[in-house]
């Protein structure tokens, strides 16, 4: 990203203060279509849910429509609202999710980078759990973690490993969340390997030659020269990989429904179960705004965190 | 120098600010547009809601007229590879009705026919925008309450009050809001147990003798995948279980009452007292619980209606030895929870007439008996079980029985909440999270405000 | 091969126990590149083989790694009697469309975020990037409403414009960052013989950043055909029905599933991507490395 702030201002203050900058009109305009786009999906959206968002909106009930403050914000933040749970929840499995994610994509992107018969064939089937629809991919995994005759069971028992019997989904709420994990790592990982192996792709030859040259160790080479120059690409996806862990929904949906009890409830699915299940439209809006700016921390964080030191 | 800089600094911020304005303008127009319409429609249904038999919104169109009517069918009408004959039939009795009305068209349109909550939120979208189509929904009973207390779907009292007395009454009640008739049960459905006759050598007549039998049955046949099976995924399946566990209709207002506690206990120990349920039960969704008893997989099994027919169809390992009854529930009355679709009106609709018509075809005996007949949905009209129908489908006559003790689930504006919470209950008891008198301790707190609300 | 490598070689060759165990212990990389790939793939080989079995040996319950009697029934069933070619056809359409329009707005934008000077910069990218993470739930009453009144429902266009929330954050970010990396002069060269910025971009810079193009292209197609949420929303005839879409209607109702239906629907849906990921992997690759995450 930093590659875009760039546009040095040559002139000197006073002078830049009278009159556009050359070309920035034209940026405007050229910018304008997508941002406008975005905006037109997105705007009466979110200004919808800002709205909803401090009066209580329940169109089952009637609701009274009426302006209520922060009240749905509290709920947000209630432990009695079970909401407060689901974000923790999902925060911790956020976090979890990521380092999985994170360091099996980067040793799978290694792996990638080394040359090797066939690797753009593993390179390609690799990649496409991730070009599957979310959709697909959950729905495969229900048949696969289905407790009679469901393939992960089967595959276990083949190979004679431990947990061939085990109730997957919907017996404990650790199974439930390692199922859940598995099938979001399947997808999830790919995406992140495909990010990383770019970027080391990137780096540059001589680089590796001259550690060599130094006589440095693998490990030595590891974090002198590939994690460095690996900034960019981790940083890019860890922001995207956070932000969609912290969102995730389609998987919990379909396979789990929250359950057991409430166990597996994350703030993307109280999302859903305020708007469609409870039709508590205010709560469910608050619950959006909250997800927003924690989105927004969350980016800020990761911007000050991983800026490039120089 | 200075002057000049500031003015030039003014005409910069007056274009910026233009800018800005012209976009948020934009912005406006269309978020104006679009809560311009909205408060209208929430200002609509609260007057409708106000008085509960709404006369139909004005400018409808008369029955004669050419006109078009909009049908929101789970699943779809027209043949499928897998939708087993449902939407098929639906087509036909489509094109007959347009036949025998040569003026009205129906229009079918598919909202999901596999997932229930998935469905009620589509056709959600077109009430909240305040739509007048769909005219006619086939609706979950459960979708009644909530629906007619937000004032989007009519009042049938006019037009089907008089023929209450030809539907079930565990129908006419479902469909029953404030005394007002808002939906038709279109088919019928109730939840009862099957046995496989040659593992359960005699009807089941106490909930005690349920869990001996499938012990039993167990012991006789170690092969067994479970002795007594039943759909314990977290869904809607976890309320009617517990509804015909039960016996009566879940008590929301006192959920934690003795009864209760002893249908819930009872869920609990069939898992992990008594064993003849496997734990797998906990993510067994109905099309994972039929396969297993048609298989001869599982001696008992509680299921909708549907099992008879595979049961007795080519392919099954069961031919002859099924046997369908109400369960013998905890209250000591035999139970069965009751299901169906229902057909509601969108409150909004301008094509009353023609859709009075088109209901009263779905709604007569010979079209519903031709259904049974062709795709297996239970008619909900008393006088539809005929002769005919018998001897083309004999496992008919076990159902009757099972339909007339049927329980309704309850029948509460809230409901979606409500089921929400029942739901986290079972499933959390089923996984064996918490106690059942804990879960039941909590979730009555939860459910109690809600119960009293019309 | 480095020299070190060629050495390394010639001391494992051969067929001797200590030679042929020394070759294993050099290539644990390919082995373990070749067991992560299985496990990644095996769950399109389950499904795959499943989408094989008739609905006769699907209902007998029993787990098979193979059918006793592979079919193609139900590809055939699905396909041309539940008109799932046609679902595919309209996932096409919307994918395609929604693709070009990525191109042409992505490329616009991308480009003004990358050479022009421009204040709030940093906010207009923050903003395209973070439209991308709006929570969908919150999104569809709303949008449907809209749709509603401009008289959008049940339309591939409505399917459409909603996917360029998928697709427009990815590809205008990926595309500045690429257009940054590619040098100036020849920009400037095209101005000064009297081209405007968009004709520059249009006739100058674009052929140089085809390879960021088709990147963009690809990444847009994928993440439109996988669209559900707002084709679930939005498209009331089955005809309509985008793939994704019609896959969770076709074999499941409330009571059963037929999962070997399914599975077929799967496959076919899964199928075109697989193609496009195929013949494009290298691209895709190359065109992240080529300044996206530099």
């Amino acid at each position: 990203m930093s590659a875009v702030d760039v546009a040095p201002a040559t002139a000197p203050r006073a002078r830049r203060a009278l009159r556009w900058r050359p070309g920035e009109r034209t940026g405007y305009a050229m910018a304008s279509p997508a941002v406008i786009a975005l905006a037109a999906i997105t705007a009466y959206p979110l200004l919808w849910n800002l709205w909803t968002s401090f009066h209580d909106v329940d169109p089952l009930t009637g609701g009274t429509g009426q302006f209520v403050g922060l009240s749905n914000y509290r709920a947000v933040f209630s432990s009695q609202t079970g909401l407060l749970a689901a974000l923790m929840h999902t925060l911790i499995y956020m976090v979890v999710s990521v380092t999985v994610e994170m360091a099996l994509g980067l040793g799978i992107a290694l792996l990638l980078n080394r040359p090797m018969r066939g690797r753009a064939l593993c390179r390609t089937l690799i990649l496409l759990p991730w070009a599957v629809p979310t959709v697909v991919s959950a729905l495969v995994w229900q048949t696969l973690f289905d407790p009679q005759g469901g393939g992960v069971n089967y595959m276990l028992s083949m190979l004679h490993l431990p947990g061939s019997h085990t109730v997957w989904i919907g017996a404990t709420a650790s199974a439930t969340w390692a199922s859940i994990l598995v099938a979001d790592a399947w997808q999830s990982t790919p995406f992140v390997a495909l990010m990383l192996l770019a970027g080391l792709q990137a780096i540059p030859r001589e680089l590796y030659e001259a550690a060599r040259v130094d006589g440095a160790s693998a490990w030595q080479t590891f974090r002198g020269v590939t994690l460095p120059n690996l900034r960019p690409a981790l940083m890019v996806t860890l922001v995207f990989r956070t932000l969609q862990a912290f969102l995730i929904f389609d998987i919990i949906y379909a396979l789990t429904q929250g359950g057991p009890g409430t166990s597996t409830q994350t703030i993307s699915y109280m999302t859903y179960y305020n708007f469609i299940v409870s039709d508590n439209f205010g709560v469910g809006a608050a619950i959006s705004i909250v997800m927003v700016i924690v989105c927004l921390l969350i980016a800020g964080v990761y911007r000050v965190l991983l800026r490039p030191s120089t | 120098m200075a002057a000049n800089f500031r003015a030039a600094r003014r005409v910069r911020r007056a274009h910026w600010f233009k800018a800005r304005l012209a976009l948020i303008g934009a912005l406006s127009a269309v978020a104006v547009a679009a809560c311009g319409s909205s408060s209208s429609s929430s200002a609509t249904s609260k007057s409708a809601s106000a008085s509960a038999a709404a006369k139909p919104v004005s400018g409808q169109v008369p029955a004669s007229a050419k006109q078009t009517i909009v049908f929101a069918v789970q699943g779809g009408a027209g043949a499928s590879a897998s939708f087993g004959g449902e939407g098929e039939f639906t087509e036909k009795e489509i094109v007959s009705f347009e036949k025998a009305h040569p003026n009205i068209t129906v229009k079918p349109i598919t909202i999901s026919g596999s997932s229930v909550e998935v469905a009620r939120s589509q056709v959600q979208n077109y009430f909240l925008a305040g739509d007048s189509t769909p005219d006619v929904i086939d609706s979950d009973q459960t979708w009644v309450a909530p629906w007619a207390r937000a004032g989007w779907i009519a009042p049938l009292d006019q037009a089907f009050g008089a023929r209450r007395s030809q539907w079930f009454p565990a129908a006419v009640a479902a469909g029953t809001y404030n005394h007002h008739l808002y939906a038709l049960s279109w088919y019928y459905n109730a939840e009862g147990l099957y046995y496989n006759t040659s593992l359960v050598h005699a009807a089941p007549t106490t909930p005690q003798q349920v869990v001996a039998e499938a012990h039993a049955a167990l012991q006789a046949d170690p092969s067994l995948k479970a002795g007594f099976a039943f759909d314990g995924y977290k869904d809607e399946g976890l309320v009617t279980l517990l509804t015909t566990v039960l016996g009566h209709p879940i008590d929301v207002a006192h959920l934690d009452n003795p009864a209760t506690l002893k249908a819930l206990q009872y869920i609990h120990d069939l898992v992990y007292k008594y064993g003849v349920t496997p734990k797998a039960v906990v993510d067994w969704q109905l099309p994972a619980t039929q396969p297993l008893f048609t298989n001869g997989q599982a001696a008992m099994l509680l299921d909708w209606p549907y099992v008879y027919q595979i049961a007795e169809s080519k392919g099954s390992k069961v031919i002859g030895k099924t046997a369908y009854i109400p369960f013998p529930s905890v209250s000591g009355v035999p139970a069965a929870a009751v299901g169906g679709d229902m057909l509601t009106v969108n409150a909004h609709t301008k094509h009353m007439a023609a859709v009075i018509e088109f209901l009263q075809w779905l709604e007569t005996p010979a079209n519903q008996t031709a259904r049974a007949i062709f795709s297996g949905d239970p008619p909900s009209l008393l006088s539809a079980y005929t002769p005919a129908l018998f001897k083309a489908a004999p496992y008919f006559r076990q159902e009757v029985h099972v339909f007339k003790v049927a329980v309704a689930r309850p029948v509460n504006p809230n409901y979606e909440q409500i089921t929400a919470d029942l739901q986290n209950m079972i499933s959390s008891v089923l996984a064996n999270q918490q106690s059942p008198a804990q879960a039941l301790q909590s979730t009555a707190q939860q459910v109690a405000p809600l119960a009293s609300s019309s | 091969m480095t020299a070190a490598g060629i050495a390394g070689r010639a001391q494992t060759a051969g067929w001797r126990p200590a030679r042929v165990a020394a070759r294993l212990r050099r290539s644990w990389p390919s082995w373990l590149l070749i067991l992560v790939t299985l496990l990644f793939t095996a769950p399109f080989l389950w499904v795959f083989t499943h989408s094989l079995e008739s609905s006769a040996e699907w209902a007998q319950n029993k787990t098979v790694l193979w059918p006793h009697a592979p079919t193609l029934a139900n590809y055939r069933a699905v396909l041309f009697k539940d008109g799932f070619l046609t679902n595919v056809a309209n996932s096409v359409i919307v994918a395609a469309a929604t693709t070009a329009a990525t191109l042409v707005f992505g490329s616009l934008a991308g480009y003004a975020l990358a050479r022009l000077p421009m204040r709030g910069k940093s906010a207009i990218l923050g903003f395209i990037l973070l439209a991308g993470f709006f929570p969908l739930t919150a999104m569809i009453g709303p949008l449907f409403k809209v749709m509603s009144r401009l008289g959008l429902l049940d339309t591939l266009t409505a399917v459409s414009i909603s996917d360029l929330i998928y697709t427009l954050p990815l590809a205008t970010w990926l595309l500045a960052s690429l257009f940054a990396q590619l040098p100036e002069e020849i920009e400037e060269a095209a101005m000064v013989d009297g081209c405007t910025r968009l004709g520059a971009l249009r006739r100058v810079v674009a052929p140089l950043a085809a390879p960021a193009l088709a990147t963009a292209a690809v990444l847009s197609f994928i993440l439109a055909w996988s669209d559900f949420t707002f084709s679930l929303s939005f498209l009331q005839d089955e005809s309509h029905f985008t793939a994704p879409l019609a896959m969770l209607q076709l074999g499941q109702t409330k009571f059963y599933t037929y999962y070997n239906l399914t599975d077929a629907t799967v496959v076919i849906t899964a199928l075109p991507i697989v193609v496009l990921v195929l013949v494009m992997q290298r691209r895709i690759v190359s065109g992240l490395t080529g300044g996206a995450v530099k």
